[in-house]
Order: C-alpha cells, then structure tokens, then sequence
C-alpha cells in the first residue's frame, strides 16, 4: 500500500511511462464525477463562464485526462472553480440586492411625497431601506405587499376624509347665504362686499419673453459664462419685482419666460412689464481682476395664455420671437444701422 | 448732473481730435464733430453700431489690418495701445487717411470699467486716398 503522494512522485519521476487503466484510475475519475456535479454551481442566466459552464469544463478536462495524475489536477482545480463561482455569486447578490435598495428607496420617496401623513408604511419602507443587503427574497416580498396594503388603505381614508371636507364646506356655504338672505340688506355705503351668485372675476394667464439685448455679443467678448450671469441677474431682478406666484423660468443662453396671474388684461400686463424692463439697463459684472459695466437691457413681449390651444403653439411664438428678434438686432449691427433695444408688446 | 454732461459733450465736440467712445459691448455710444468729419460718418447713424463694425484701420503701409481690439484684449494690455500709433482709417466714402491714434479703456480710476474710447487726428500734410486706400493698391 502506497499513499496517493508516492503514487504521484514516482508517476512524475518517470512521466513517460505509459499507465494501465486499473480499478483506482477508474474509481477516481468516477468519485470525481460525482463530486464535481455534486458541487453546488451557481448557473448565471445570459452569462458564461460561470455556474454550469464551470462544472463543464472539468468535466471536460477529466474525460481527457491520461493519467491518474491528470485526474488529480482536476481535482485540485475544482475547488479554485467553486470559489470563484461562489465570489461572483456574492457579487450578483451584491448588486441584485443594491438595485432592489434602490427600488425600496425610490418607493419610499414616492410614498413619502404622496402621503399627506407620514404614515406607517413610510416608516416601514424606511426600516427595509436601510438593511444592508436582501437576504430573503420572500420575506421582502411580503413586506412590500404590507406597505403597499397599508398605502392604499390610507389613500382611500385621505379621499373619504377630503370628500367629507368638501361636504362639510358646501353644507356651511349653503347655511350663510341662507342666513344672510335672511338679514336686511346692509346700507350700500358700509358694503364693500356684495354677495352675487355671479362667478368672481377669474385670473388671466400671461406668459412673458424677455430676451438679453446683444447677448451673443456679450458671450462673443466675454464668454458664456458672463452671460449667463448676466441673464441670472436679470432674472432675478424680475423675481423680486414680480408677484410671489409668477415663475421664472429660463429659455435659453439668453432668454427667459415668465407665467404671470393677472386680473387685468393685456394692456394692463404689459404697462406692468414695460416700467419693470425700463429699470435698469446696465450693471458692473466682475470679468477677471476688473468690474465691466454691461448692457442688461431687454427686448421683451407678453401672450395671453389663452391665446394658445396646445403648449407646442406657445413653444413656437416663443421660439418665433427670440428668433426674429435677434435676426433684427443682428441685420441692423451689420447694416451699419443702431441697434436699439425694440420695445414690442402685445 | 445733466449741466456737468452738457459740460463734457461741448468739450469732447469742441477739440480737434476725433473721438469714439464705446460701452464695454463695442456698441458705439458717442461720437465727436473731429470724428465725423475725420471718418464721414455722422453721430446718428453709427451710435448703437458695434464700434469694429464701423472703424476699420489697417498699419501705415496699409498692408496689415489693425482693427480695434475688444475691450478684454485692450485690458490685457492697455500700455500697448495708448501710445499713439499712425494708422491707415478706412473712412465711409471708402478713400483712406492716414491718422494718429490711440485707445484707452473707460475707467473711474479703480477697477471699474465701463468701455473704451478711440481718440485720434488727421496726420498733417496727408491726404487722403480714393479708393478703399489699402493693401498697397492705392496708396501714395
């Protein structure tokens, strides 16, 4: 009886010799069969090189190993196999596990912003967020259904609750024109509020375009980033003068939009406008180590929302606008002809 | 205030000198009566024009252009262009005379500027050229 060891030593000592198949040749190559598809390889959908393909390919190499000694060499590498396998099987979980993270974490933001409460399930989705890594799969799955049963179940009590308010308010609007009905009319001279089953007058939208006057000149000598300061500064100008409720919102490197609630009408608007884009026209922007006063004057316009069935039409005058102005201040720098700030209003 | 500009826009239109002022764009906003006279073109028409647009000098020899430098370049290096330098000026009409120029930013004195001004004279005893008087075709 010799060990395996000394088998093998004297094998490599005289590689040449040609071995006989015998029962221990046949019964290692079986055993190893048998262990390595026994191994528990991770089978990867729409990959190779990992799972059964790794089982496959020692199984190959036995099939064509002469020697005893071959034999054993496989042997040897199935464990190196199965630990790679078994670390890319960590790692998929790894990020399987991130992206379901992700998945609870926009859930949770979403749940969170459409809940009038922070409900429960907020908090429930929160405490699956932060576990470091998904283990069981089921167990996550159930808890998902939870959160989702309790969201529904809070949003039918929020539409109730809301359909009962709204019942309640029309139920008191009813009484107090009931009860003042009831009253003596009071003098007209002490009323500033009459009470009319006529519809109040409602707000007008307006959508304002203001385009910098010779933008591309300024990001021709200054570059964009002066610019767009400038175009920033401006912006802001119009924020602090306009109405809490009015946007502000960017176009382009040199215009901005801005959607305007008025009572008033068109006329009324643009009188508004025209004494805030008259304030101002130039201001020192720093460029460098210096202070250049630049033009912040602006070519500007005002629609009447109504005016526009579909959001694209509103897009094109838009665009139209800021297009044909700058064509105009454009043909008139090369014309030899001023370029003056053009004051057009609807 | 508007006394002290009236003060200052009678000087500017009394010297000799013509005299260009730009905002800090190159959008020509002044200028003088020696100006118009030395280029032919005339204060309303040229007053909101970008001031490369309606300047155009070449070197002496008439062979190089020597445009007007925006006002980031001349900031880079004012020194360069406020020493007098002689010029070839392209004037409306399309002839040429040689002048005397230079060119300095609008300053308070601190940091702050606000655009550049070109001051430059006719050279005596040079007339002018007919033609566009440059690129060594039509020049004396």
């Amino acid at each position: 009886m010799i060990s395996i060891r000394t088998y093998l030593e004297r094998l490599t000592r005289d590689p040449g010799r040609a071995e006989a198949p015998g029962p221990l040749s046949a019964a290692l190559r079986q055993a190893l069969r048998m262990l390595i598809a026994g191994l528990p390889f991770e089978p990867v959908p729409n990959r190779t090189g990992h799972g059964g393909e790794a089982a496959g390919e020692l199984l190959k190499r036995l099939d064509e190993a002469r020697h005893s000694f071959d034999v054993l060499e496989v042997a040897d590498e199935a464990p190196a196999a199965l630990e790679r396998d078994a670390r890319a099987a960590r790692a998929r979980h790894r990020a399987q596990s991130e992206e379901l993270q992700a998945m609870i974490s926009m859930l949770t933001e979403t749940v969170a912003s459409i809940s009038v409460h922070k409900d429960s399930s907020v908090a429930r989705l929160q405490q699956i967020e932060r576990v470091s890594l998904v283990e069981d799969m089921r167990a996550l799955k159930t808890s998902l259904s939870e959160c989702l049963a309790a969201v529904r179940e809070a949003a039918l009590q929020q539409q109730v609750q809301a359909t009962e308010s709204i019942q309640r308010l029309e139920s008191q609007i009813r009484s107090s024109k009931a009860h003042l009905a009831s009253q003596p009319p009071p003098p007209a001279e002490d009323s500033d509020l009459v009470l009319s089953d006529e519809p109040e007058p409602r707000e007008s939208g307006y959508a304002a375009v203001f385009l910098l006057d010779r933008a591309d000149l300024i990001a021709r000598r200054y570059g964009e980033s002066v610019r767009s300061e400038v175009l920033a500064f401006v912006r802001q100008h119009f924020k602090r003068m306009l109405m809490p409720n009015d946007r502000s919102i960017r176009w382009n490197s040199a215009a901005f939009v801005v959607l305007l609630q008025r009572t008033g009408t068109a006329d009324d608007v643009s009188a508004e406008l025209r004494s805030l884009a008259s304030l101002g026209r130039s201001q020192y922007f720093d460029v460098g180590d210096r202070s250049v006063l630049l033009d912040t004057s602006l070519t500007w316009t005002v629609f009447p929302q109504a005016d526009f069935a579909s959001p694209d039409l509103f897009f094109k005058a838009v665009e139209d606008f800021i297009r044909q102005s700058a064509e105009r201040q454009a043909a008139q720098t090369k014309s030899g002809a001023p370029v003056r700030p053009i004051r057009n209003t609807a | 205030m508007d006394e002290h500009e009236r003060w200052l826009a009678t000087i500017l239109t009394s010297i000799t000198d013509g005299v260009i002022a730009a905002d800090a764009m190159g959008v020509v906003k002044f200028v003088n009566a020696a100006a118009e006279r030395i280029s032919g073109w005339q204060q309303p028409e040229v007053v909101g024009c970008d001031l490369a647009e309606i300047y155009h000098a070449w070197d002496e020899s008439g062979e190089a252009p020597a445009e007007i430098p925006p006002l980031p370049s001349l900031l880079e290096a004012p020194e360069q262009y406020r020493e007098r330098q002689i010029r070839r000026l392209a004037r409306k009409d399309g002839s040429s005379i040689l002048v005397e120029q230079s060119i300095a930013p609008i300053s308070d004195g601190s940091k702050a500027v606000s655009g550049s001004v070109v001051v430059f004279r006719e050279l005596a005893g040079h007339g002018t050229c007919a033609g566009n008087g440059v690129n060594g075709h039509d020049l004396h």
